[in-house]
């Protein structure tokens, strides 16, 4: 087996050295947040002191290096506003991964005297076709998800005693890596006229622009770099900014690689031709 | 051949004793097993480990295709649909079809309440659809799927054509608020591209000066755009105030015309034509850039556990 310095497989290690240099000796950029994650950053902020925000945790953990810090951030954001949170997910692999969040978040110090029920409740999964189960949820919220993830009936929990129906809910927010954005924009947002955002990953960022421009939804949050703008804004750094120096470095990298391939194109092409002319 | 085979044997036996020794080595050093309390968390450690040596596995395919690849592939397939069901069990089927029409069965002092027959249909109809495995009944599992379809596109046809299509078209023809020489410089500016893409496959010097223009005013864009703090950009974003409606109609336009695939891309529709090429290589690039953002923060995300989490560096 031969190695030449052309072989793509050189540029995994060069990346792996890159990005193990950046986690151990990181730099503090700038960060400025995008003016979509603001907007939703701004929406929370605005929001009156007890209202009702949905998080629905539409991911399982194959997307939890990007939506883990956005959901972390945004729970922190809502639970330090008082605002009353609602989660819940479509994704039956990511039902234990919403509660996990849900848990390491009311644990924190500052959060320790919200209290599960009253202050936030995490439901878990209900399975069946999205749109029909928005329309329940738009008819009566408790009555669809009768019971939270722990099994605790919801119909006696205080956090439901104004918040009968998805109509009762002042926001919601899509934490996705999947299409349930479009669901929940249809149903949610379009049908129930409930102002909403959407969390998502890289991947489905401009998708998501498209209904940012049509103010289907009012902010956005995509990738890692989306954490990362909403930890900025939070003031509490963590995951999403730990990682925006690595993901610079490997910007950088591509960048040189793809010049350094394109110049050995076209060195080779001319190399070749110049053969080819000696040649006849 | 055979050479290949023992390198390949070499590399695997050398990756799996180094994994072997830097965990003896952290489980010396007391960095291993994860302690609470100074009671060993086992567990945890395990899981830490098992995470490793998984994603030691997975990476292993940047080498090539090996079994301890396939291994963990297979090993991820059947543990998320182990999980799958588990869920779908306890939050679906126990709850609201076994504890309600079938436990009753061995349980006296439980009775099937009348209301929860109706569950009968959509249980009859879930069995109907695991006929699909059987090649003699196969064609009765078209009836739950002539059903679901059926709800399905009369449930969902209208708010998706609302959402979809009715709210996109009303977002692309919105009307900007501009002064009219702002609608002067617009007008002057499409024609300038239009007039580009007509004249760059002709060549000569029209073609270099339109270009050039062409490529220097979608430069001051694209700053504008992207690099806002830039001192004086601010009054340039101002001229460009309400263009990007109008970019945003130029764009839709265009493609539209690079997809009327019955009229020969000539002449004006060629011009128009190669201009859609432009913009959707541009929405191709931008959805490129963000896969390759997301795929970075995949591979941070497991060097910050190797790092984090297993070598306790960070």
């Amino acid at each position: 087996m031969q190695v030449r310095w052309t072989d793509p497989r050189l540029v995994f290690p060069l990346v792996a050295a890159a990005i193990v240099f950046a986690l151990l000796f990181p730099v503090r950029q700038p960060i400025k947040p995008q003016q979509a994650v603001v907007q939703v950053y701004d929406y929370i902020e605005r929001l009156p002191k007890g209202s009702a925000v949905m998080l629905a945790v539409d991911y399982d953990p194959q997307a939890k290096a990007e939506l883990v810090p956005m959901t972390t951030a945004v729970l922190r954001h809502c639970l330090r506003k008082d605002l009353r949170v609602i989660g819940m997910t479509f994704w039956p692999q990511g039902t234990a991964l919403g509660q996990s969040i849900f848990t390491a978040v009311a644990q924190e110090p500052q959060f320790r005297h919200k209290k599960a029920g009253s202050d936030y409740v995490y439901l878990g999964y209900k399975p069946g076709d999205m749109a029909q189960v928005i329309t329940n949820m738009g008819e009566n919220l408790p009555n669809t998800f009768r019971q939270d993830y722990q099994n605790r009936p919801t119909t006696a929990m205080p956090i439901f005693q104004d918040v009968k129906s998805l109509k009762d809910v002042d926001y919601l927010l899509d934490l996705a890596a999947g299409n349930t954005p479009e669901t929940w924009v249809q149903f949610g947002g379009d049908k129930y006229s409930v102002p909403m955002a959407v969390g998502c990953t890289a991947v489905m960022g401009p998708d998501m622009y498209v209904r940012l421009t049509a103010r289907q939804i009012n902010g956005l949050i995509a990738g890692l770099r989306g954490a990362a703008d909403y930890e900025v804004l939070l003031d509490r750094p963590e995951l999403g900014v730990a990682g925006m120096f690595a993901q610079s470095i490997i910007h950088v990298m591509i960048i040189v690689l793809v010049v350094v391939g394109n110049v050995a194109f076209l060195a080779t092409r001319r190399r070749r031709a110049r053969e080819g002319e000696r040649h006849g | 051949m055979a050479n290949e085979s023992r390198t390949d044997l070499v590399i695997a036996a050398v990756c799996a004793a180094v994994l072997v020794a830097a965990n003896a080595l952290l489980f010396a050093v007391g960095t291993l097993p994860v302690r609470q309390d100074g009671i060993p968390d086992w567990p945890q450690t395990l899981v830490v480990i098992a995470g490793v040596v998984m994603t030691a596995a997975i990476f292993s395919f940047l080498y090539k295709d090996n079994p301890f690849f396939r291994a963990a592939e297979n090993l991820f397939v059947g543990l998320g649909l182990g999980v799958t069901l588990t869920v779908e069990w306890y939050n679906f089927l126990k709850p609201d079809v076994y504890d309600v029409l079938i436990a009753p069965a061995f349980d006296p002092a439980v009775s099937v309440q009348r209301s929860d027959l109706i569950l009968l249909i959509p249980v009859g109809l879930g069995l109907m659809a695991l006929l699909r495995v059987s090649r003699s009944y196969g064609w009765v599992s078209r009836y739950p799927m002539a059903f679901l379809v059926g709800y399905s596109a009369g449930f969902s046809i209208q708010p998706a054509i609302h959402s979809n299509i009715l709210k996109h078209v009303q977002a692309t023809v919105v009307a900007t608020p501009m002064h009219w020489g702002a609608w002067v410089a617009v007008g002057l500016a499409a024609l300038l591209l239009a007039a580009t893409a007509y004249f760059a496959s002709r060549g000569g010097w029209p073609a270099l000066v339109l270009k050039t223009v062409s490529l220097s005013l979608a430069g001051c864009y694209v700053l504008v755009r992207a690099a806002p703090w830039l001192p004086g950009v601010p009054v340039l974003a101002q001229a460009f105030k309400g263009l990007d409606a109008i970019i945003l109609m130029l764009g839709v336009f265009s493609v539209l015309c690079y997809f009327i695939f019955s009229l020969e891309h000539k002449g004006a529709l060629g011009a128009v034509s190669r201009l859609g090429i432009v913009f959707l290589m541009v929405s191709f690039g931008a959805s490129f850039g963000y896969t390759v953002m997301a795929r970075e923060s995949l591979l941070i995300d497991r060097f910050q556990f190797l790092l984090g989490d297993w070598l306790h560096l960070l």
